[in-house]
């Protein structure tokens, strides 16, 4: 049986995806100059990645990941 | 802002900018509020259906599940939005005293640079249309060509009428300096 802690694993992997072409996003905007509002947005970025990404980590605290994904006892005592 | 595309002139001198273009901030603004309502989509269905998304956040496997599948939308919403203003920011317009430099970002690793040279200019058309681009003055420039590429147009930008007037000007100037450029070398060989 698949534990929980399964779905962290697409999870990282998307959120890594995000936050990689937000770093080439900012390298490429850099690159060509950046002035206040460039900082801005940059920061508006980083700031609302950070946020989500800990409110999310706030709520996840108390779960137990080694609990099996899909619960399939409630078969295990059917009688026809 | 560095421009790495300017280039040396008749007499050895580098081109100098002398109209700098952006999309006006308005239209960034309009496409920042879409990502926004985007941003809050969840949290007003959560509003909305309330019983529901109750029932399913307290479920021990499709809450964490829920939860995580709405962390990585709000992730991907917010990449949208720092991509829209990348791609407004550096989608540029630069006229210089010999050129129009039209810059179009595409995405991260994708950066097109089309130029037209001032002596092949034959027409420079402006437009102001719609409630928004009257009150928040900007609009269309056109740009008629002999070269290659027909026609340049870019929209959005900031008092088309006032800027089609500066590119006629640099235009006349430049297409005076090669006239009497013409003379003179026609002088010399006599």
């Amino acid at each position: 049986m698949l534990p929980l802690y399964i779905i962290l694993i697409p999870f990282a992997l998307f959120a890594g995806g995000v936050l990689l072409y937000g770093l080439l996003t900012m390298i490429s905007l850099y690159n060509f100059g950046g002035d206040f509002s460039a900082f801005l947005a940059t920061f508006l970025f980083w700031a609302g990645a950070a946020t989500v990404l800990f409110f999310a980590w706030n709520e996840l605290g108390g779960v137990d990941w080694n609990q099996p994904l899909l619960n399939f006892s409630i078969f295990s005592s059917a009688s026809f | 802002m560095h421009f790495p595309f300017l280039i040396k002139i008749h007499g050895g001198e580098m081109e100098k900018p002398a109209i700098f273009m952006r999309k006006h901030p308005l239209i960034l603004f309009g496409q920042s509020l879409l990502y926004l309502a985007l941003l809050t989509g969840p949290y007003i269905a959560y509003l909305v259906l309330r019983d529901v998304a109750v029932e399913w956040l307290n479920h021990p496997t499709l809450g964490p599940a829920v939860l995580l599948l709405v962390t990585l939308y709000d992730l991907f919403v917010l990449l949208l939005f720092y991509a829209a203003y990348m791609d407004w920011y550096l989608d540029i317009w630069v006229v210089t005293n010999e050129r129009i430099v039209d810059v179009n970002q595409h995405g991260v690793f994708g950066r097109e640079i089309a130029e037209l040279q001032l002596s092949k200019v034959q027409d420079v058309a402006s437009e102001q249309k719609g409630v928004f681009a009257t009150i928040f003055h900007y609009g269309l420039i056109r740009v008629q060509s002999a070269g290659e590429k027909a026609q340049f147009e870019f929209a959005g930008i900031p008092y088309p009428h006032d800027i089609a007037r500066k590119i006629l000007e640099l235009v006349q100037a430049d297409q005076k300096w090669h006239r009497e450029a013409l003379a003179q070398e026609i002088k010399g060989t006599q």
